[in-house]
């Protein structure tokens, strides 16, 4: 055997060698494919790497992991809620809203299951500001205050990744089970 | 000749080169023989690990990739995300005896794994029991009724009371909005105080 021989056998040895130590650290690759309304994160040793848009992504698998989701709208409705007011007055509200992801990694790490997200927001928002309000300010500037609370909620979302797209409290009647002022039930909008 | 100038003959060329091809197929069949039958395991940084060993607890996983033997090693992941949480109109009788009614939103949020793991069966659902009836006791104890926005100190108080509770289980709430908070005014009759919320 002449020496091209050898060094061929020692250059295939040596690649052996490190092939095998570098599918041991690294894993095998995989290809995963994001649809267009997916977006991704790629954690390498549980680390984020990089965000992803759709397409087709190599991803060592053993080492690396593509947490992806979905970006479309995410639909919200509540109807028949029922909050106090500051003057004893109850409010039955329903509203609904869309909320989109704009950041998939804050996403990610806002909850266990991100779309619940908007939901919750939204529930916690409307909640507070109508309980702050009073029958007569929710009659007098009750655009205002919706204005405030889907402002608040833009807010909050954005921390989490969300964009709040749209917002609309469609139902909001107040009465009062307990007439603290001896007053009827009001119909304010439903 | 290069072997000459390396100082190596033809057959000491030949002897590195096939136990350098011999090495590699030792490791490679070493390797092979060593991850058979174990399992891979990433752990994302918003995860943790808890590794058992024959059933003992052995060691707390930061993020990573592992390999562990399921025969004698078992893995357990938990979500160290927040989980939100809403406990709405809840209604109790302050400490003057005022009905009044209550509504929270929170966090829920994993304070100790191996606490967590070994503690409750289904984190969210027990320590949402957890937190509903502590708000409901510590909510109790306060004075809601007639000192206008007391909102603050009563989610300090409830605050600290839920995380008391929780860190039972390894689990806390980082903080505590109160959404909701309306109080009768206290009717006394005939020496006991009462009200009526709806």
């Amino acid at each position: 055997m002449n020496i091209l021989g050898y060094l061929i056998i020692l250059l295939g040895g040596a690649f052996l060698i490190g092939a095998a130590i570098f599918f041991d650290r690294r894993g095998t690759p995989t290809f995963v494919n994001l649809l267009p309304h997916q977006r991704g994160v790629i954690f390498r040793q549980g680390k984020p790497l990089r965000d992803v848009g759709s397409g087709k992504h190599r991803v060592w698998s053993g080492t690396e992991l593509l947490v992806h989701g979905d970006v479309r709208p995410i639909s919200v409705t509540f109807e028949n809620q029922v909050v106090t007011l500051q003057d004893g007055f109850a409010a039955a509200y329903g509203f609904s809203a869309n909320a989109q992801v704009v950041d998939i990694r804050k996403a990610v790490y806002s909850a266990r299951d991100y779309t619940q997200i908007p939901a919750a927001v939204l529930l916690r928002c409307a909640r507070l500001h109508l309980n702050a309000s009073n029958a007569n300010s929710l009659k007098m500037e009750r655009d205002s205050i919706v204005k405030r609370m889907g402002e608040d909620a833009k807010v909050r979302l954005k921390k989490d990744g969300f964009d709040l797209i749209s917002f609309r409290l469609g139902q909001l009647v107040i009465g009062t089970t307990q007439a603290p002022q001896s007053q009827p039930a009001q119909h304010v909008d439903e | 000749m290069l072997w000459h100038s390396l100082f190596l003959t033809p057959d000491d060329f030949a002897a590195i080169s096939s136990g350098l091809v011999g090495a590699a197929v030792v490791l490679v069949l070493s390797l092979t023989q060593r991850y058979r039958g174990r399992k891979r395991i990433l752990i994302t940084d918003y995860r943790c690990g808890l590794r058992f060993i024959n059933g003992e607890f052995a060691s707390i996983l930061p993020p990573g990739s592992y390999r562990y033997n399921p025969q004698s090693e078992q893995i357990t992941v938990i979500d160290m995300r927040p989980q939100p949480m809403l406990l709405e109109r809840q209604v109790f009788q302050d400490v003057v005896g005022a009905q009044a009614v209550i509504s929270i939103g929170t966090e829920l949020v994993v304070n100790d794994p191996r606490l967590v793991a070994t503690a409750l069966r289904d984190q969210i659902k027990d320590s949402f029991v957890i937190v509903r009836d502590t708000v409901r006791s510590a909510a109790s104890r306060q004075v809601v009724a007639g000192l206008g926005d007391n909102r603050k100190s009563i989610a300090v108080s409830l605050l600290q009371a839920v995380n008391a509770e929780l860190a039972k289980v390894g689990m806390r709430v980082p903080e505590v909005e109160i959404t909701e908070l309306w109080a009768s005014t206290p009717v006394v009759q005939q020496g006991s105080a009462s009200g009526v919320v709806q």
